[in-house]
């Protein structure tokens, strides 16, 4: 059952997973173009690591794409043909929904190794200053546990009835337009940056997106 | 008379064909009630606020005292100026200590633009309209205090080096500077760098006391220095032409390397320790040092930095100097690492959205 539920997935996402491999693939080798340099001193370890911080935003945003799409991609024929498949199947919601998640799971698996291969390349090619060292190891193990919270999200709201949806984007954009009104208003009020923080420091659930995503760092 | 009268209705005639159709476009009564509200709304605002305004672009000066600060403002700006000042002088307290009482007095006046300052005393020109002046005023108020201490302090021929780190000092959180610190010891590759980050506290000692002045021979070994002006010649003209310098480099010659540092010191700016790690010596010192430490900086004398900055620290030089090393090294920047909390609570959350999928009603509502 599960083959049938992981090729039926991998017809429907397949492009899109392949995609995501590549950019994966691709992001560590373009982040290490200036760290080629023949003799490296200090002051390029000054100019590399502002330059490696810039690139570091790029990995968790991949993430969240990835995630974004896979969680998605993974209902939409689901929604599309109303359940019918699903239901004629010999199985418990739960179970059906376990299924699709590990699916889902298993062709996260290309992006992440992707990355890391990736990651593993471009540390070999850099010529890196000296007191600094690369972690494609690090990032890689990162990148993987950041696709896979994204994907769990993104797989939970798209599993949910419109209304559920519905709610989620009313709260969203409830707190951007209150934002915007107090702005207008001239108040110095921030509704939305404690929020923020709750969420993306611990315990919050994107606390793993924040944080140093550094292939080359002290 | 008539035929003025007739005129008159003649221009009107003449200007109102002119007049584009769009402008004599009737309104409705209401929307015409609401723009004259909203003008008289802004004549009440602008009646109420000009007594202020004539009073903050002439008139007496009020003076705010915080600390040893002493702010000269028109009146209508007290409370901004009360404001500056106490986050300026707490900025103080926290980097000089609490024994305030070494500090100068220090007056400043803040006055709008277009408005003369008092003569003789420094003045900053606000906005008339300030949106964030806040940062601004407390910038210019503590280089004014900046400028004052150094004066106190005998800089004998480390007026740059103290300069350089109590400004970096008034103007940058602590661990800020320490963070750089750490990339600045972690990245320089010169090899008395390396001893002292590896732990080697008499190399940290030699690092710390190198001034941008001193004897080069004590700082770099001879390949570092050769290496340092193989690599300034490449992109300063003087030294391409100079004969030190090509014996440097190409015939290795350290005498040449030594020569060319000491004929071009203008060009070659290297120095062991930057500002920013030097600031966080001076810290450390009158963190350690607490009440009266500056005092102590300012009272002591002579070429010896570090045995000035371990008065100042009321301890022995390495016992500072581990110190200073130990804060440098616990400000580490954390790498990119996957933390065992956050790793385990990601996979918590990523089970929580999962239940969550698994107990959708989409099968039971459509």
């Amino acid at each position: 059952m599960f083959r049938q539920i992981l090729y039926t997935q991998w017809k429907w996402s397949g492009l899109g997973v392949a995609a995501a491999t590549l950019v994966a693939f691709a992001l560590p080798i373009l982040s290490v173009q200036s760290a080629g340099i023949t003799e490296p001193t200090w002051l390029d370890a000054r100019v590399l690591l502002p330059e490696m911080e810039a690139w570091s935003r790029v990995y968790p945003a991949l993430a969240l794409a990835i995630g974004l799409l896979a969680g998605t991609m993974a209902w939409t024929h689901d929604h599309r043909g109303k359940h019918v498949y699903a239901l004629t199947l010999p199985l418990a919601r739960w179970h059906y929904v376990l299924l699709r998640f590990g699916a889902g799971l298993a062709m996260l698996v290309v992006p992440i190794a992707a990355l890391w291969l990736g990651g593993v390349l471009a540390s070999s090619m850099a010529v890196i200053p000296p007191g600094l060292q690369t972690y494609p190891h690090a990032l890689a193990l990162r990148f993987a546990v950041a696709v896979v919270l994204a994907f769990s999200i993104f797989f939970a709201i798209s599993a949910g009835t419109a209304r559920t949806a519905g709610y989620i984007l009313a709260i969203v954009g409830g707190l951007l337009v209150t934002q915007l009104l107090l702005g207008l208003s001239g108040s110095s009020t921030n509704v939305l940056g404690p929020i923020f923080d709750r969420m993306v420091t611990l315990p919050g659930p994107f606390e793993i997106f924040a944080g140093r995503w550094m292939l080359i760092d002290v | 008379m008539c035929s003025g009268r007739w005129g008159w209705i003649a221009t009107a005639l003449v200007v109102a064909a002119l007049v584009p159709g769009r402008l004599l476009r009737a309104q409705e009564t209401e929307a015409y009630r609401h723009v004259v509200e909203q003008l008289a709304e802004r004549v009440d605002a602008l009646t109420a606020a000009a007594p202020a305004t004539r009073e903050d672009q002439g008139g007496p000066l009020d003076t705010i005292r915080v600390g040893t600060i002493s702010l000269l403002v028109p009146p209508p700006r007290r409370a901004f100026a009360d404001e500056v000042g106490r986050a300026a002088w707490d900025s103080i307290v926290s980097y000089f200590g609490p024994d305030t009482s070494v500090l100068a007095p220090t007056v400043v006046a803040l006055v709008p633009t277009g408005r003369r300052g008092p003569s003789q005393i420094p003045t900053l020109h606000l906005p008339i309209r300030p949106e964030h002046p806040a940062a601004l005023a407390i910038g210019f108020i503590l280089s004014r205090v900046r400028d004052q201490e150094l004066t106190r302090i005998d800089p004998g021929s480390w007026g740059e080096w103290f300069g350089w780190a109590v400004r970096a000092m008034l103007f940058a959180p602590a661990k800020l500077q320490a963070r750089t610190a750490y990339s600045d010891l972690a990245t320089k590759p010169w090899a008395i760098v390396r001893d002292c980050f590896a732990g080697d506290i008499s190399q940290c000692a030699r690092v710390a006391s190198a001034g941008p002045d001193g004897p080069v021979t004590d700082y770099f070994t001879a390949d570092e220095r050769r290496r340092i002006v193989e690599r300034v010649r490449r992109d300063t003209p003087p030294l391409r032409r100079s004969a030190s310098a090509a014996r440097c480099v190409e015939a290795g010659s350290d005498s040449a390397c030594v020569e060319v540092f000491q004929e071009f010191r203008v060009w070659i700016t290297e120095d062991p320790l930057s500002p920013v790690a030097r600031a966080t010596l001076v810290r450390t010192a009158l963190d350690l040092g607490g009440e009266g430490a500056f005092g102590r900086l300012a009272a002591t004398q002579g070429e010896d930095v570090l045995a000035r900055l371990a008065t100042t620290a009321g301890v022995p030089q390495d016992t500072l100097l581990a110190t200073w090393r130990r804060r440098i090294m616990a400000e580490r920047p954390p790498a990119t690492t996957l933390p065992r909390l956050s790793g385990w609570l990601a996979f918590a959350w990523a089970v929580v959205f999962t239940v969550a999928a698994s107990r959708s009603t989409r099968w039971h509502r459509g």
